[in-house]
């Protein structure tokens, strides 16, 4: 809060003139209201100017006065001045405190950068390591597998002719025996395995 | 319904130190008061000492900030020596000011003896403290720079007679302002009674308007009683300060 007192210039007659009109005011005042006192029925005009109360008034004013400045300055400001002081310390502590804590924090953090710059490095070698190596066992396992896989081919369709031949020698057996039994009932004459043997070869051979 | 009963000084215990009156009266009580007020304040508030303060705390330390910020910013730092004073001298005036607010609570400032006491004091005090640390140059400040010789007849009375009038001037703003607004409070109060007595019930619908003039002027006063505790503890710190660095 700020309010200006703002008098006449300095010196000069301004602030002469300025007191004699409050004085001139002031008494007016003062005679008006302690004629109209007077004429109220009172004996006594204003009580401000009664000299006989002003001894015991300066006299109270002064002890009151003194006792409440050595109070004051004594014990009541020393302590305010001493709170006042240790919070601007402490407040000057805390902020050195926390100007401190920030620049330790701040190279906690690029540690930490590096730290992970460094793991993430080494998470990538590790990972591209990890992936030749699979991809290595992976060919391996895949030639195992195709070696593997030729074999059982070979195998199975070494089992499926010879599955075959066996079933052909078997059908030209049956096929000997039906004809010889067809000729007999429709012919009814008896033929002999050679016979019949020799015409499912030329039957064979016409077929081919 | 004399609005200057209430400046009556009345006496509580009656003594005397050899043929002078002394005796404590309303006057005394209100001084004595005050001292309990401030102090108690001041302790109560620092009692915990918190380094975030409570309510009472904030009080006395906005009331600390206040007067040691005004004497700062209008003195200067030399004048620190003299804080405890000027604290004193803008707590009393205040509370003596606020306390008289209550009904029936004697207003000691209303009474030009007293302010006029305090004005004096200020005054003697400003003039040693100026002869003190600039000796007989002090003298010379009454005579302004760069003015023509012919003019120090006229000048230099003048500035005396204005030096001389500080005190006057001090102690007759506060006085003055103290007494007119609380006998204008009470002559305003006067008038419901008036109307009242004089106009029978219509009266108690009219005497509204006194008591609603009242009302503003309670808070008007209130602000004066803050603004001359401030002028005279402002006024102090100036005349410190012309003290401290003769211009």
């Amino acid at each position: 809060m700020k309010i200006m007192i703002t008098g006449p210039a300095r010196g000069g007659w301004a602030r002469i003139a300025g007191t004699v009109a409050m004085a001139a005011i002031l008494l007016l005042v003062t005679v008006g209201i302690a004629m109209a006192s007077d004429a109220g029925g009172h004996k006594a005009g204003l009580p401000q100017l009664d000299t006989a109360t002003m001894p015991t008034q300066l006299f109270w004013l002064v002890v009151s006065f003194v006792t409440l400045y050595f109070l004051l300055s004594g014990v009541a400001l020393p302590q305010v001045e001493e709170v006042i002081t240790n919070r601007d310390g402490r407040i000057a502590w805390d902020i050195g405190k926390a100007d401190e804590m920030r620049v330790e924090s701040n190279a906690i953090l690029a540690g930490n950068e590096k730290l992970l710059e460094e793991a993430r490095a080494r998470a990538y070698e590790i990972v591209s390591i990890t992936s030749g190596e699979g991809q290595a066992s992976s060919k391996l396992l895949m030639q195992r597998f195709e070696a593997d896989l030729a074999r059982r081919t070979k195998e199975v369709e070494a089992r499926i002719s010879s599955i075959k031949m066996t079933a052909i020698a078997g059908l030209d057996k049956t096929i000997a025996e039906l004809a010889r039994d067809v000729v007999s009932r429709l012919a009814g004459i008896e033929i002999d395995n050679a016979v019949v043997a020799e015409a499912i070869n030329i039957a064979k051979k016409e077929r081919n | 319904m004399d609005p200057l009963h209430q400046f009556q000084i009345k006496s509580i215990f009656n003594f005397s130190i050899g043929h002078t009156d002394v005796s404590f009266s309303n006057s005394s009580l209100s001084m004595v008061a005050v001292v309990v007020i401030v102090y108690t304040l001041m302790m109560l508030g620092m009692r915990s000492r918190s380094v975030v303060p409570g309510r009472l705390q904030s009080l006395a330390e906005v009331l600390y900030e206040f007067v040691s910020g005004t004497l700062r910013d209008n003195a200067g730092h030399e004048a620190r020596p003299f804080f405890p004073f000027v604290f004193t001298l803008f707590t009393f005036i205040l509370f003596g000011n606020v306390i008289g607010m209550i009904p029936w609570v004697f207003t000691f400032t209303s009474h030009i003896i007293v302010t006029f006491a305090m004005a004096i004091f200020v005054f003697l005090l400003v003039t040693l403290v100026a002869i003190v640390r600039h000796g007989v140059k002090f003298f010379t400040s009454f005579m302004p720079h760069g003015v023509p010789m012919w003019l120090a007849p006229i000048l230099i009375p003048i500035e005396v007679v204005s030096y001389m009038s500080r005190p006057i001037s001090l102690s007759i703003r506060l006085f003055a302002n103290m007494m007119a607004g609380h006998a204008m409070m009470k002559v305003f109060a006067g008038f419901v009674i008036l109307m009242v007595s004089g106009m029978g019930a219509a009266g108690y619908v009219a005497g509204a308007l006194p008591v609603a003039v009242n009302v503003a002027l309670v808070g008007f006063e209130l602000m004066v009683a803050f603004l001359q505790a401030y002028v005279f503890t402002i006024l102090t710190c100036l005349y410190l300060k012309d003290a401290i660095h003769l211009h």
